[in-house]
C-alpha cells in the first residue's frame, strides 16, 4: 500500500486535488471537485465529473467527458471521502488525506531555513503549488474529520 | 448457591402477580387526531406522543385494554394512563408541563431592527414597500436606535438575538456599526450577552464591513433561492448580477469570519415549485450545512404580484415533501445537510424546548417571543405585523419608541388581546387537536387572510400546511428507519 | 362507515340531510364535527326530540359527497370519543395543572415534606 503512485494517463492541465466518491447519482453541484471511483462502466453516464479513477484498466466510456484515469492497484484501497491530488503532466497521484484516518496531515510548503543534519524532509525550493493544492483540498475535507496536523516547516 | 434458578423456584413468583389486573387504570388527559386511515395519533398535554392502530385507541379508552398487548407500554410510559395506586406519573406531567412552559418566561428574545428601508433589489415576494438606495428620509436616527436597544435590554431573556432587518441594512452601514457598538457597550454594563446577525443580500459587503464584523462578533443570513436562474428570476436587481453578488459575498464572509458566520435560506415563489432538488442541490454545491425551505409569506408584494408568486398550500406540500425526503437521502449517503424547518418541527415534537420559531408556539410569540422596531421608531409585534402596515393596516402596531413607554407598549391591548383570544388550548378547532402541542397560532396571518385573528381552521392554510407536515415527520420517526435516524440528528 | 345509526337523504337542491340519534350521538359532539367540515360544506342543525338533524350542503358540487359524508360520520364518532375522555380526564387535568403551578406539592404532600432518613443501618453479607 503507497501513498503515491503513477498513472499511465497523462495529459496537460495544472495538479488538481479530487474527492473521491463512489456514489455516482452524486449532486451536479459536487461533482466538479469529485473523482468517480469505478470499476465497471457506471449505469449512466457520469457527467459532471472531473474524472474517473478506474479500478479496471480496460474501462472505456467511450466519450471524452470525464476522463478516465486508470488507478494503480497500491491506491485502489482509497473510499469515499479521501482527497487525491492528480498531476496530470506527469501522471503523479498522492493520496492526500483519507477521510477514516485519525493521522491526517497537511504539508503546505516543502521549503526550509534551516538545515537540520536529522531532517529526514530535506527542504525543496519552494514550490506555490503545494500550497495552492492543501488550501483547495482543505473544502473538500469532511467537517467532522478527527485529527488534522497541518505540517507547516519553514 | 444453586447452580440454576428454576422458574419454579419457590422464592420466585410469577411475572404475572405484579403486573395490573385488566382495566384497572385510569386515564390521563389526552387529544388525538386521526393519523391515516388505520391510525391514529394521540398526544398528552406535555408533548409526548403515540401512533395507535384505532383498534387499540377504543380499548384504551373502553379500559380493555391489556398488559400483554403491544401498545400498552408505550401508551403507559408516555402517560397516557396511569395504574390505580401509583402517583408517580402525575408527579412526573406535572413537572414536564412547567418544564414546558418555562421558556415564556424568558420572555422576548428575538428583536429585529430595520436601520433602512432602503434597497437595491426587487425580490418579487418583498413583503415591504422598499425605496430606492438613495432615499435617505428612510434611515433610522440615533434616538430611535437607542431607544430600541434599551428597549431591548428590558428583557429578562437569557438569549438576545438583535437581527438588522430591511431593507437592506447595509445600505445604511453608519447606523449599523452604531447599533452593533451601542449594543456591545450595553453589553459590558448589564453583563449580558446579546448574539448579532445582519441579514443582508450581501451585495455591499467590504474590507471595512468585515473587519468591524469580525471585530464585534457579528453574524450573516442571506437568501439564496437556488440555481443561478432561479435567483435572479426572484431577486432581480437593476444593479447587478443578484447571484453572482450573494456567491461572491457569501465566499468572502465566509474567509474572514469563518464558515459557520453565514447561513442562508429560500423562499419558494412559482418558479421554485418545479426544481426541489437543483435547489437543495445549489445549497449542497455551496457547501451549505443547512437549508430552511420557506413557504412565501401572504403580504406586500407577494400578495400583489399575483401569478409569479402565487400557488396553492398543496403544491407548496408536495415541492416540501419532495425536497426534504432527497435532503433525507442525501445524508444517508454521506452529504450532511440539514433542512431548518424540520428540525424546528422536531424539536417541538420530540422536546419541551422554545425554539425561537415565533408563528409555531401558543400563547402566539408576537411581543412575548419577538418584536420588531422599524425605521421610524414604530414597534411591531412581529415582521408580519410590520409587512401588514406597510400594506396599510397598522392593526399591530404596539406604539412608537419615541412616545410611547415599554409598559404601554408591552401592555397594550391590542397585544394581550390578540395572545389571550388566539391561544390554541382554547379556540375551536385547536383546543382538541392532536397536534396542538406542536403547533402554534399565527394571529397577524389569520387577520390578514381571513379577516380574524383566531381564524377558521378548516380553510386555514395555516393549519393545513401544519397538519400535513407533522403528519409526513411524525410518519418518518415512527418507521423506525434510516430516514428516522438522520430526523433525530437535527433537533439540538 | 354509515351504520343504521344514520340516515342520510340527498335532496333535490343537493344539500344532504342526515339524522342521527341522539341517544348515541351528543349535540355537542355533533356541532365539533359540523365545524371541522365547515370549509366544504354550510350546515344547518336542528335538534328533535329523538334525534339531530344536520343538513350539509356542499360548497363545491364537484366534491366527492360520499367519502366526505363517510368522513363526517367518523369524526361524529371521534368527537364522541374525545368527549368521553374529556370528561373522565377533566378532574385529573385541573389536579395537574395546579400541581405544576403551585410551590407545594398538592398529589402527595406527605412525601414532599418528609425528613430523610438519616439514620445508619447495618448492613450484613451473608455468606453462601
Amino acid at each position: 500500500m503507497l501513498l503515491s503512485d503513477r498513472t499511465n494517463a497523462q495529459w496537460n492541465e495544472p495538479p488538481f486535488v479530487v474527492r473521491v466518491t463512489t456514489d455516482s447519482s452524486r449532486p451536479f453541484t459536487l461533482r466538479a471537485r469529485e473523482a468517480l471511483l469505478v470499476k465497471n462502466p457506471p449505469p449512466e453516464h457520469p457527467l459532471g465529473f472531473k474524472v474517473l479513477f478506474s479500478l479496471n484498466d480496460a474501462l472505456k466510456t467511450g466519450l471524452n467527458e470525464p476522463r478516465v484515469v486508470p488507478l494503480p492497484s497500491t491506491l485502489s484501497y482509497v473510499q469515499d471521502g479521501d482527497i487525491v491530488i492528480v498531476r496530470p503532466a506527469s501522471g503523479d497521484l498522492r493520496v492526500l488525506y483519507r477521510k477514516a484516518s485519525l493521522h491526517n496531515s497537511l504539508m503546505v510548503t516543502p521549503a526550509c531555513n534551516n538545515l537540520c543534519v536529522m531532517c529526514s524532509q530535506p527542504p525543496r525550493k519552494a514550490d506555490d503549488e503545494t500550497f495552492r493544492l492543501a488550501w483547495d483540498s482543505i473544502p473538500l475535507m469532511d467537517i467532522d474529520t478527527p485529527g488534522l496536523i497541518p505540517l507547516a516547516i519553514t | 448457591m444453586p447452580s440454576s434458578l428454576s422458574p419454579s423456584h419457590h422464592n420466585f413468583r410469577p411475572l404475572e402477580d405484579f403486573l395490573p389486573q385488566n382495566g384497572a387504570y385510569q386515564l390521563l388527559p389526552f387529544r388525538f387526531v386521526r393519523f391515516d386511515t388505520t391510525r391514529y395519533l394521540l398526544s398528552n398535554f406535555v408533548g409526548e406522543h403515540c401512533l395507535v392502530e384505532s383498534e387499540t385507541l377504543h380499548e384504551l379508552v373502553s379500559k380493555t385494554l391489556r398488559p400483554s398487548s403491544a401498545g400498552y407500554s408505550a401508551l403507559k410510559s408516555r402517560h397516557f394512563f396511569f395504574e390505580s395506586g401509583e402517583t408517580s406519573a402525575l408527579h412526573l406531567l406535572a413537572t414536564k408541563y412547567r418544564t414546558k412552559q418555562a421558556p415564556l418566561a424568558e420572555f422576548t428574545s428575538l428583536h429585529m431592527i430595520v436601520p433602512t428601508i432602503r434597497c437595491n433589489t426587487s425580490c418579487v415576494y418583498c413583503q415591504v414597500s422598499h425605496k430606492s438606495s438613495t432615499d435617505q428620509s428612510c434611515d433610522m436616527t440615533e434616538e430611535a436606535a437607542d431607544r430600541a436597544l434599551d428597549f431591548m435590554f428590558r428583557s429578562p431573556s437569557s438569549h438576545l438575538k438583535l437581527e438588522f432587518q430591511g431593507g437592506e441594512p447595509l445600505l445604511n452601514f453608519a447606523m449599523v456599526r452604531y447599533i452593533v457598538e451601542r449594543t456591545r457597550q450595553l453589553e459590558k454594563q448589564t453583563g449580558r450577552e446579546v448574539s448579532i446577525v445582519i441579514c443582508s443580500n450581501l451585495s455591499l459587503i467590504s474590507e471595512e464591513i468585515l473587519q468591524f464584523c469580525k471585530k464585534y462578533h457579528v453574524d450573516f443570513s442571506t437568501s439564496l433561492d437556488g440555481p443561478r436562474d432561479l435567483h435572479n428570476h426572484n431577486r432581480p436587481s437593476a444593479e447587478f448580477d443578484s447571484y453572482e453578488r450573494t456567491l461572491a459575498g457569501i465566499t468572502r464572509v465566509r474567509e474572514a469570519l469563518g464558515i459557520c458566520a453565514i447561513s442562508a435560506l429560500m423562499t419558494t415563489t412559482q418558479a421554485s415549485l418545479s426544481r426541489p432538488r437543483e435547489i437543495v442541490d445549489e445549497y449542497v454545491g455551496q457547501d451549505f450545512k443547512s437549508i430552511f425551505l420557506r413557504p412565501i409569506n401572504p403580504y406586500g408584494f407577494a400578495s400583489r404580484a399575483g401569478a409569479i408568486t402565487h400557488y396553492s398550500t398543496t403544491e407548496w406540500i408536495e415541492f416540501y415533501k419532495t425536497a426534504l425526503d432527497y435532503i433525507i437521502d442525501l445524508n444517508i449517503r454521506g452529504i450532511i445537510i440539514r433542512e431548518a424547518y424540520a428540525a424546528l418541527l422536531l424539536r417541538r415534537i420530540l422536546t419541551p424546548y422554545g425554539t425561537g420559531y415565533v408563528d409555531l408556539q401558543s400563547p402566539a410569540g408576537i411581543g412575548i417571543s419577538a418584536i420588531l422596531f422599524n425605521h421610524d421608531g414604530n414597534v411591531y409585534a412581529s415582521d408580519e405585523s410590520r409587512m401588514l402596515a406597510e400594506m396599510g393596516d397598522p392593526h399591530f402596531r404596539l406604539g412608537n419608541l419615541l412616545t410611547d413607554s415599554y409598559e404601554n407598549m408591552m401592555l397594550s391591548d391590542v397585544l394581550i388581546d390578540t395572545l389571550t383570544e388566539t391561544m390554541t388550548e382554547g379556540v375551536p378547532g385547536c383546543s382538541d387537536c392532536g397536534f396542538q402541542p406542536y403547533c402554534g397560532s399565527d394571529p397577524v396571518r389569520h387577520y390578514r387572510l381571513q379577516g380574524d385573528i383566531v381564524g377558521f381552521k378548516p380553510t386555514s392554510e395555516f393549519c393545513q400546511r401544519h397538519m400535513a407536515l407533522f403528519r409526513h415527520i411524525i410518519g418518518i420517526l415512527d418507521g423506525g428507519s434510516a430516514a428516522a435516524d438522520v430526523l433525530k440528528g437535527w433537533m439540538y | 362507515m354509515a351504520g343504521t345509526d344514520f340516515l342520510t337523504n340527498r335532496l333535490p337542491d343537493g344539500t344532504l340531510l342526515l339524522t342521527l340519534d341522539s341517544k348515541v350521538y351528543r349535540l355537542s359532539a355533533i356541532k365539533k364535527a359540523t365545524y371541522k367540515f365547515g370549509g366544504l360544506f354550510h350546515v344547518l342543525i336542528e335538534q328533535h326530540d329523538h334525534a339531530t338533524e344536520v343538513r350539509m350542503k356542499p360548497k363545491e358540487s364537484s366534491a366527492p359527497i360520499d367519502k366526505l359524508v363517510g368522513e363526517f360520520c367518523n369524526e361524529v364518532l371521534d368527537q364522541e370519543l374525545r368527549e368521553t375522555v374529556a370528561e373522565e380526564t377533566a378532574g385529573i387535568l385541573n389536579l395537574l395543572l395546579a400541581q405544576a403551578f403551585s410551590k407545594t406539592s398538592l398529589i402527595d404532600p406527605a412525601m414532599e415534606t418528609a425528613e430523610y432518613d438519616t439514620e445508619h443501618r447495618e448492613e450484613t453479607v451473608s455468606n453462601e
